[in-house]
């Protein structure tokens, strides 16, 4: 028996015209790509920004939202440290007017209070330095500056590398992006700046009044920058946490004396997150000295991990005594 | 100024009178590197009590290595040609890779060529010429001879690095 069948008639020119997409050329790479690792490097996907508190979010050291001196190679905003050579310069955290790019950000300014030959940048030195080694990044960056040699410096432990490009000097926010190689696979820090500099990486002229204010600062593998990664704040504060952290007013720890002998109290203090080295710990503000209580800390052993405290006042064996009162600061910057 | 603080329960660290830190005894954190230095820099007069000798010696390893560092930055900017000499041509005899018999030694040898191994520079002018104006908007502008400035420069760097290669211990170059 013969069976015949028939199958709807088609159209081979509309069928032609519909593989005519209208893909551009950021399209067509993602068509062309090979592997999914490839459409996921293109697009940048995942967690791309380098630098930790890009956003300028996290001040654990102080509020710094007045103008107040700044010191050279110190830190005040969480995993910024201020690079001043031959200048002086004012700090300032600032809470308002960011991009309107940017939502939920703040800011940090430095304003020359001298004028010389100098330069005048904040720099993030970043952990992982390993990452950099003979690879292609990019760095982006918000900026607002009246100087017209604002750019990025990056060092490598040998090697520095200035941008060539620089931030518009006209007051208003704009956005700073450029892409480097590091061919060297030899790099033992990476440390990453926005600074006033010569293309030269010499000083410029600097004068009372000339400021720096950014936010929005980005590092990422790859020849594209990506938006702005936002994290929340509570991951933002840990990664800086591994590097610095300040408790708030301690409302009590737990100090006892062993059954041995009289003596200082003893308490294990477990540090917030696991740090990068074992931090040198300090105590701030006011302890309770009076009965009961153990006065300010001392530091014994230290690990990544915490550090044994000790109190100022002793107690009799099996004794308890609280510290109350003051803070802990632990510093394991880079 | 620093001094040990031993705990009760074992172990140490080194306090930091002047900003109330207790600082691990740990190279990776960069107080205990500012401690290194500033036993470098002040030696004991930096210290209440005896300088262990472990730190000591970390200070020293540290003093070394920069002395170190600086003489052989300061060895290889020695090395460079001087702008007011110029550099010489150097050629050197090299095998091509290629060989040929030879019959009066009676064996294969190599076919050599001249390569140029440093390219030859001039020396640059001694001297050069600028015009000088004048605060007087109305005085007309005059020329001086200055001595060129790309020489000033080097005669400064190498004096520099002569410094450092002369202030270096023995033991340090013996390293090199």
């Amino acid at each position: 028996m013969t069976v015949r069948i028939n199958k709807p008639a088609i159209n081979l020119r509309e069928e032609l015209a519909d593989l005519r997409k209208p893909s551009g050329t950021a399209g067509e790479a993602m068509l062309r790509a090979e592997t999914p690792q490839e459409q996921f490097n293109l697009i940048g996907a995942g967690r791309r920004n380098l630098i930790i508190n890009g956003a300028c979010n996290i001040s654990q050291r102080g509020d710094f939202t007045t103008a107040s001196s700044a010191s050279d190679e110190t830190y005040y905003l969480d995993r910024f440290e201020q690079n001043l050579g031959s200048v002086t310069a004012n700090k300032q955290h600032i809470t308002s007017n960011q991009p309107s790019a940017l939502s939920n950000t703040k800011s940090w300014r430095l304003t020359a209070t001298s004028t010389a030959a100098g330069f005048m940048g904040i720099r993030q030195t970043i952990e992982d330095y390993k990452l950099f080694n003979g690879r292609e990044f990019t760095a982006s960056v918000w900026v607002k500056t009246n100087h017209p040699s604002v750019r990025f410096y990056i060092f490598d432990g040998s090697t520095t590398v200035q941008g060539k490009k620089t931030a518009v000097a006209d007051g208003e926010w704009h956005y700073l992006q450029e892409t480097f190689t590091f061919d060297a696979a030899s790099g033992t820090k990476f440390s990453i700046e926005v600074i006033s500099l010569s293309e030269a990486g010499s000083v410029t002229s600097i004068t009372t009044g000339d400021y720096i204010e950014f936010t929005g600062f980005q590092v990422e593998l790859g020849k594209v920058a990506t938006p702005f990664e936002h994290r929340s704040y509570g991951e933002e504060l840990a990664l800086c946490q591994r590097f610095y952290y300040k408790t708030d007013t301690i409302i009590h720890i737990i100090a006892p004396r062993y059954s041995g002998s009289a003596g200082d109290g003893n308490a294990w203090w477990k540090h917030p997150v696991y740090m990068r080295t074992a931090p040198a710990m300090s105590y701030h503000g006011t302890w309770y000295a009076t009965s009961g209580y153990g006065g300010a800390p001392t530091f014994g052993n230290n690990t990544k991990d915490g550090v044994a405290l000790t109190t100022s006042v002793s107690t009799t064996a099996n004794g308890v005594l609280y510290l109350t009162g003051g803070q802990i600061s632990g510093d394991a910057e880079l | 100024m620093f001094n040990i603080n031993t705990s009760e329960l074992g172990g140490s660290n080194i306090y930091c009178q002047t900003h109330n830190h207790y600082i691990p005894l740990d190279p990776a954190n960069r107080h205990y590197q500012e401690v290194l230095d500033a036993i470098i820099a002040e030696g004991a007069a930096c210290f209440d009590g005896d300088i262990p000798a472990d730190l000591q010696a970390a200070a020293d390893t540290k003093k070394f290595n920069q002395q170190l560092a600086d003489y052989r930055t300061a060895t290889a900017r020695l090395a460079q040609y001087i702008v007011s000499v110029g550099r010489a041509e150097v050629v050197e005899s090299q095998a091509t890779g290629e060989q040929v018999w030879d019959e009066d030694a009676m064996e294969m040898v190599d076919v050599m060529h001249d390569v140029i191994t440093v390219t030859a520079i001039d020396p640059v002018e001694a001297t050069v010429t600028r015009t000088v104006y004048s605060d007087d908007i109305d005085a007309e502008p005059t020329e001086e001879t200055i001595e060129n400035p790309l020489i000033t420069v080097d005669v400064a760097e190498r004096a520099d690095a002569q410094a450092t290669v002369d202030a270096t211990p023995q033991p340090v170059k013996d390293a090199a």
